[in-house]
């Protein structure tokens, strides 16, 4: 059997399927990660944002400008903490700052 | 795969080289008692405190979990809550990363996702009836309603991660706290920061996701300089957090700086949550180790080299013969002290590259290529080449957009020569920058604070 190279463990996603994705049309970084869902995972991207820029170079000749949008929160945390912040942050201010956090 | 736990007086014998002081920091019969744990069913000698992961690694067992869609066998990689391959269901509670929580009499760790366990998963079908890839978005489509379905709804019973918590969230309230500066990774740069910045009168509060204190010079293997004197990096971390302390900064270890907006930042401390409201963000929060692209790169028995330095500190060796595909200072470093911890040590050769890990379920192999030919070596431990990209997340939070740095081929937040950035009251020193650590922008940095907050910071 073929060996898999994972790019994005958390998702499973492959070098063979980065590189589809690309052939297929997805040249830049984001239409990439939504393409294929690497980054979307535990991990956030950590991992695997990296290794997909660089396909991405090897494949089109060019490294991203900049990288994906990063939205909270880092590491995943439960949400019984996040709970108790309650009246501290709101959850308005929080939706807004995602709002224009888009790109 | 074979225990792995270090009989340390044995190794340390007689020696007294720095390497080897610098070793073991945790394993010393005085550092931690005996105790056990269960690991799905099975009683599991550990030591009192050490990471469950490593726990685990020392009794033999490398493969934790199984990853999301192919079932693939994963184990811890990295040891430090950069990866998915060590969660576990730890004392009822889903998703822990085993390699965060310390092992305790009695805790009960689970493999979840998987059926019936970790080691034997009858998903892994999966990996072999999808060889290249799963293309959901033909699959689940092209097949009609019928099969879709079908398959859905077998997906989310198998995929996602755990099930719910047995007992209700236990989580204290918030602790809310306003401080001048909040300074966030403490390596050297963060931790000299804040040090600088309570010196200059400002109240400081600084948060290191890590239990411990020096990033990654604290887990380098190698020696560094402090005071004209050399020493190892756990001495080094604990010298400069003494140095923070007595200057008054308001230090948090195993405190994760989770989500930052404009009023506010998150804090995950413990079963606690901080809110963090300060005039002036400094984010020092260094690099993640980015997956390293060869075949089966995934197999438990891949680790980084943090990782395998790591788990020596607590006295266990990630293989009984371990290749190690990196060339710098620290890999050598790394080499020396797993010899001396009983390994057999592999390296490349000048122009060979590492194709696949080979093996069932762990790593039992390596095929390697070199000019002219290619070649198998045996080995139930691999560490690949490290490739640091810069932790630009959370300064990217704060509005701060990062950076391509094309010489290093990844992303950095931008920052000028004082740390500065697009937004007035974030900052960022240390490898995180765009430009790298240096000890003048370090300066320039607590200058640049100090002005700022003087001024009343926000306005
Ligand atoms: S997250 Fe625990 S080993 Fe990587």
């Amino acid at each position: 059997m073929s060996a898999k190279v994972l790019l994005c463990r958390c998702e499973d996603v492959t070098l063979a399927e980065v590189e589809h994705a690309i052939d297929a049309g997805q040249r830049d970084i984001e239409s990439l990660k939504r393409f294929t869902g690497f980054g979307t995972g535990w991990c956030q991207g950590k991992q695997c944002l990296v290794a997909c820029s660089r396909v991405l170079e090897e494949r089109t000749g060019a490294f991203p400008q900049a990288p994906v949008t990063p939205r909270p929160p880092v590491h995943p945390m439960p949400l019984g903490l996040l709970a108790t912040l309650g009246d501290a942050v709101s959850v308005d201010r929080v939706a807004s700052d995602d709002e224009d956090g888009e790109r | 795969m074979a225990p792995r736990r270090i009989d340390v007086r044995a190794v340390t014998k007689g020696r007294d080289s720095s390497v080897l002081r610098a070793l073991y920091e945790y394993a010393s019969p005085e550092a931690s008692g005996p105790c056990t744990i269960e690991y799905d069913g099975r009683a599991i000698a550990a030591r009192e405190g050490e990471p469950i992961a490593i726990s685990l690694l020392a009794a033999g067992i490398d493969t934790l979990s199984r990853s999301v869609k192919f079932h693939r066998p994963r184990g811890p990689s990295c040891l430090r809550a950069n990866c998915e391959g060590c969660l576990s269901r730890i004392d009822g509670e889903p998703n822990r990363m085993a390699c965060t929580v310390p092992s305790r009499d009695g805790r009960v760790v689970r493999a979840q996702n998987a059926f019936p366990s970790a080691q034997v998963d009858f998903m892994r079908i999966t990996d072999w009836f999808f060889p290249k890839q799963f293309d959901h978005h033909h699959l689940m489509v092209r097949y009609g309603t019928a099969i879709n379905e079908a398959m859905q709804g077998f997906a989310r019973k198998m995929a996602g991660l755990g099930t719910l918590p047995e007992q209700p969230s236990s989580a204290l309230g918030p602790e809310e706290i306003d401080r001048d500066v909040l300074v966030v990774g403490l390596g050297p740069a963060g931790l000299s920061i804040a040090e600088s910045l309570a010196k200059a009168g400002l109240s400081v509060l600084a948060v290191d996701e890590e239990p411990t204190a020096g990033g990654l010079v604290r887990d380098s293997l190698s020696l560094h300089a402090l005071d004209a004197k050399l020493v190892c990096g756990p001495a080094y971390g604990d010298a400069l957090l003494a140095r923070a302390r007595a200057a008054g900064v308001d230090v948090r270890l195993g405190a994760s700086a989770c989500a930052t907006f404009d009023d506010g930042t998150i804090v995950i401390s413990g079963e606690r949550a901080l809110w963090v409201r300060a005039k002036a963000r400094v984010f020092a929060n260094g690099c993640h180790e980015s997956i390293a692209p060869f075949g089966d790169n995934d197999m438990p028995g891949v680790y980084t080299a943090r990782a395998a330095a790591r788990a020596l500190r607590y006295g266990v060796r990630v293989g009984d013969a371990v290749l190690v595909c990196g060339t710098d200072a620290d890999d050598d470093a790394l080499c020396d002290a797993l010899s001396a911890a009983g390994a057999r040590v592999e390296r490349l050769s000048a122009g060979q590259t590492l194709v696949e890990a080979t093996g069932l379920g762990s790593v039992t192999g390596a095929v390697v290529r070199g000019a002219s030919e290619t070649h198998k070596i045996k080995c139930d431990a691999i560490v690949p080449v490290t490739v640091r990209t810069p932790a630009f997340e959370l300064a990217g939070q704060a509005g701060v957009e990062a950076a391509r740095d094309g010489a290093r081929r990844c992303f950095a937040v931008r920052a000028d020569e004082s740390g500065r950035t697009e937004r007035r009251d974030v900052f960022a020193a240390g490898s995180v920058a765009l430009g790298g650590r240096s000890s003048a922008r370090e300066l320039a940095v607590v200058q640049a604070v100090v002005a700022f907050v003087g001024r009343g910071g926000a306005a």
